[in-house]
């Protein structure tokens, strides 16, 4: 097992992992690697991510988003999933039945529905630099034995301040180029 | 060299006003390291803040004042309907935002500056509330840090990404010239 995959599984239940990431050291360095058993490779510059937008509240009443929509990135990572590994329509259908499930769980939250999709370019998501020099965001593979096309997003600067504003306008910018609403 | 500040300033907090949000910009550029302008306030000159508020003073721009109350009045009730969420609302680990900080960010709609455009509100899963901003000149957004306190950040869609960070603005009086400042320097 490879060490970004040994630490993913280590950290599997972990709601910090993009902190612990950060504190690794190794954010960067493990974007050539497998971080999940399950994987079909590490993630690679030129492919293309999807992000399933089910939520209402990131969306603004003029079907811009918020920049709030990737905030999961300082935390347990931004789910996404790699678009060579599964079609759009898919990861629709499974938005759907991810939001379906979730308004039964939780019926007093604003309902959920696949609201659209953002298609973010890896390597514009990776190339996303802050005042000071740092690259702001890894994406990795953490493929699921449910999913084999997932990935994360991961944030690799502090979680607070200059940089990690900047960061997040970026990533929006880029996220509402990708923009498809249904 | 003042008399083209005052006119970028003014065509910013002036082009706030008149252009609708947009939903999509051109020309950014991603590869490129921002350029850290300031990390406080810049002092205006009071001929500036005058003549910004010349350049703002149109009629168009009262007309456009009388419309922004059924915006806040939205703004408001989005606001309060934040204060309904629970821990888990955006997924298991989400959490609910502080009461304390959602009601100093409806304090702040009444300290926002004359012809800064209406801003749409946020929550982060993590709790985080805020307001954010676009236009074709930049992206902005502003952040409650504690129940008496905010931030605010402005990154420019010009080349070299100017960016503005104030890291703690007290919510009083004094926070609209700030504000303004804030927005004429970027």
């Amino acid at each position: 097992m490879n060490p970004c995959t040994g630490f993913f599984e280590q950290h599997a239940g972990a709601t910090n992992k993009a902190e612990l990431l950060q504190k690794s050291g190794n954010g960067i360095e493990w974007e050539s690697l497998s971080a999940s058993i399950h994987s079909p490779g590490p993630v690679q510059d030129a492919e293309e991510v999807l992000r399933v937008v089910i939520n209402p509240i990131h969306v603004d009443n003029v079907g811009g988003l918020s920049p709030a929509l990737f905030s999961d990135v300082k935390g347990q990572g931004g789910s996404v999933q790699r678009l060579n590994f599964i079609e759009r329509e898919v990861a629709i259908d499974m938005g759907k039945a991810h939001a379906l499930k979730k308004n039964s769980e939780r019926p007093e939250a604003p309902a959920r529905r696949v609201l659209g999709t953002v298609r973010l370019p890896v390597d514009k998501v990776r190339k996303v630099l802050v005042a000071t020099a740092q690259r702001a965001f890894g994406v990795h593979d953490t493929a699921k034995a449910t999913d084999q096309s997932h990935a994360d997003i991961f944030q690799l600067i502090p979680e607070k301040g200059q940089e990690a504003r900047s960061a997040r306008l970026q990533l929006l910018e880029i996220a509402e180029s990708g923009y498809e609403p249904l | 060299m003042l008399g083209v500040i005052t006119t970028v300033g003014a065509i910013v907090i002036g082009s706030a006003v008149m252009r609708p949000i947009p939903s999509k910009q051109d020309g950014w550029k991603l590869s490129e390291v921002p350029t850290l302008v300031s990390s406080s306030t810049k002092v205006m000159t009071e001929e500036l803040i005058s003549s910004v508020s010349v350049a703002t003073a149109t009629s168009a721009e009262f007309a456009f004042a009388a419309d922004m109350q059924p915006k806040f009045e939205a703004l408001r009730s989005t606001l309060h309907r934040y204060k309904s969420l629970t821990d888990g609302w955006d997924g298991d680990d989400s959490v609910a935002a502080k009461p304390e900080h959602i009601d100093a960010l409806e304090r702040i709609l009444d300290l926002l500056p004359a012809g800064v455009q209406t801003p749409n509100p946020m929550i982060a899963s993590d709790g985080e509330v805020g307001f954010y901003w676009k236009s074709p000149e930049f992206v902005a957004d502003l952040v409650i840090e504690n129940a008496t306190e905010f931030s605010l950040f402005i990154r420019s869609r010009n080349a070299g990404h100017n960016e503005i960070y104030i890291p703690t603005i007290a919510i009083n009086s004094k926070a609209p010239a700030e504000i303004s400042n804030a927005f004429l320097s970027i």
